[in-house]
């Protein structure tokens, strides 16, 4: 069994995998009996840690201690309107320890923040698998846009490429290498086409990669850096890429 | 009480149970997990301005998770050595006595407690985020601050080593049962 596989039949398990590809499985897990012996030890040890793994409870009286903690703080906190003027600050002091908080990784980096083209891949397949390219549907570009930069800390440019023959099919978030950014998805013909965007680093226009017959290409536009990753072919991605770029 | 202590208690206290297991799987210790919870319960709190609209239990449990992960790196950064991708973690060796079927059951709850226990911290969150709280792929990703594919990697790894200890405590069981 490939590994691709492998993570396949979890997904499977798990209710992760895409109508079409569950149906394909079930298909191939019908004529190979190996594959349904997979499923079976998987379903098996899930169940066993699901019916046998300590699940521990909350002790109460740590309950009580919280509960009566923020009873207590909590009063104090209700701020005069007079002095909004300081809670204003305290809040984007706030946000910004949330931001460090929640994305310690991401802090640390000095600018040259660049994720691994394997993770960028890995990233369009997992999509691709669970067939679940967009979290945002539309092909408005007046509609992905703001709906991504109120998610993220940016606002990636969304090009209308429909005269062009790219699809705008709408947006997603997701995480690479730890760091969240925005995914845009167009589609041209049968072909998916994931851009992963972020705020710009050192850009490096002009690379492209290539691993397991996807083909991807990396660019910048507008101060934000993006790889294009899609199974269509590399001279058509190459063009897709261009238009990006050159969209302002 | 005021607006905010009120959303704690409706959106932030129905977790704390779900809390409290994480962190617990996490240090393995019953009082280090009662102070991680607490501590991450003051971030929640002061952070629930920020919970909007969102599944107030993977916020929680993200707060909790990266409260967890600061006080290991703190006081047992031991804990948080990543052994290298291809060795295999110990897993507790099966008893060589244990007599009574009963006890034998006992044994092998116990014995897959301990299995789990005996994962890499990065291995064992995400078994408990799926197999004990069914949380989704993404979910997971967000909890943990890593890729979807990460989570699907981490999760066929775990899964195939405590089916390894599975089997050679089954083994074991069938070696007595034969006696």
């Amino acid at each position: 069994m490939t590994r691709d596989e492998e993570l396949r039949l979890h997904a499977y398990l798990d209710g992760e995998l895409g109508a079409t590809e569950s149906i394909e499985l079930e298909r191939r897990l019908g004529e190979d009996g190996q594959l349904r012996a997979a499923l079976a030890e998987l379903r098996a040890i899930s169940e066993r840690i699901r019916g046998q793994a300590r699940y521990h409870g909350l002790p109460a009286p740590l309950q009580a201690r919280i509960v009566g903690q923020v009873r207590r703080q909590a009063p104090a906190r209700a701020v005069p309107a007079r002095v909004a003027r300081w809670s204003s600050w305290i809040a984007a002091a706030a946000v910004a320890a949330v931001v460090a908080w929640f994305a310690p990784t991401w802090v640390r980096q000095t600018g040259s923040w660049d994720p691994r083209v394997d993770e960028v891949l890995d990233e369009h397949l997992r999509a691709s698998l669970a067939e679940h390219w967009v979290d945002v549907a539309s092909s408005d570009r007046h509609t992905v846009k703001p709906w991504l930069s109120a998610r993220l800390g940016f606002s990636p440019a969304v090009p209308d490429l429909a005269d062009q023959g790219f699809e705008l099919l709408g947006g997603r978030l997701d995480v690479l290498d730890a760091r969240p950014v925005a995914a845009l998805v167009y589609r041209r013909r049968q072909h998916m086409i994931s851009v992963f965007v972020w705020p710009r680093d050192p850009p490096a226009l002009g690379e492209t990669a290539e691993r397991r017959g996807y083909h991807m290409v990396r660019g910048s536009a507008a101060g934000l850096s993006y790889w294009a990753v899609s199974d269509l072919n590399e001279g058509e991605l190459r063009d897709f890429t261009r238009l990006l770029s050159s969209f302002q | 009480m005021d607006e905010r202590g009120r959303r704690f208690e409706q959106l932030v206290v129905p977790h704390l149970g779900a809390a409290f297991n994480l962190a617990r799987w996490l240090t393995r210790n019953d009082h280090d997990a009662q102070d991680i919870v607490q501590d991450a319960s003051l971030r929640a709190l002061r952070f629930l301005d920020g919970l909007r609209g969102e599944d107030a239990r993977p916020w929680l449990l993200g707060i909790v998770r990266n409260t967890t992960w600061s006080w290991l790196q703190a006081n047992r950064p031991s804990d948080l050595v990543a052994p290298d991708d291809d060795s295999e973690p110990q897993v507790p060796a099966p008893p060589a006595d244990e007599p009574e079927n009963s006890a034998i059951r006992r044994a092998e709850a116990r014995l897959l407690n301990e299995a789990i226990a005996a994962l890499p911290p990065a291995l064992r969150e995400v078994i408990v985020l799926r197999e004990l709280e069914d949380l989704a792929y993404r979910q997971i990703a967000q909890i943990a601050g890593i890729p979807i594919g990460t989570v699907m990697s981490r999760l066929s790894r775990a899964r195939r080593l405590l089916a390894q200890s599975v089997r050679a405590i089954e083994v074991a069981a069938e070696r007595q049962g034969a006696r």
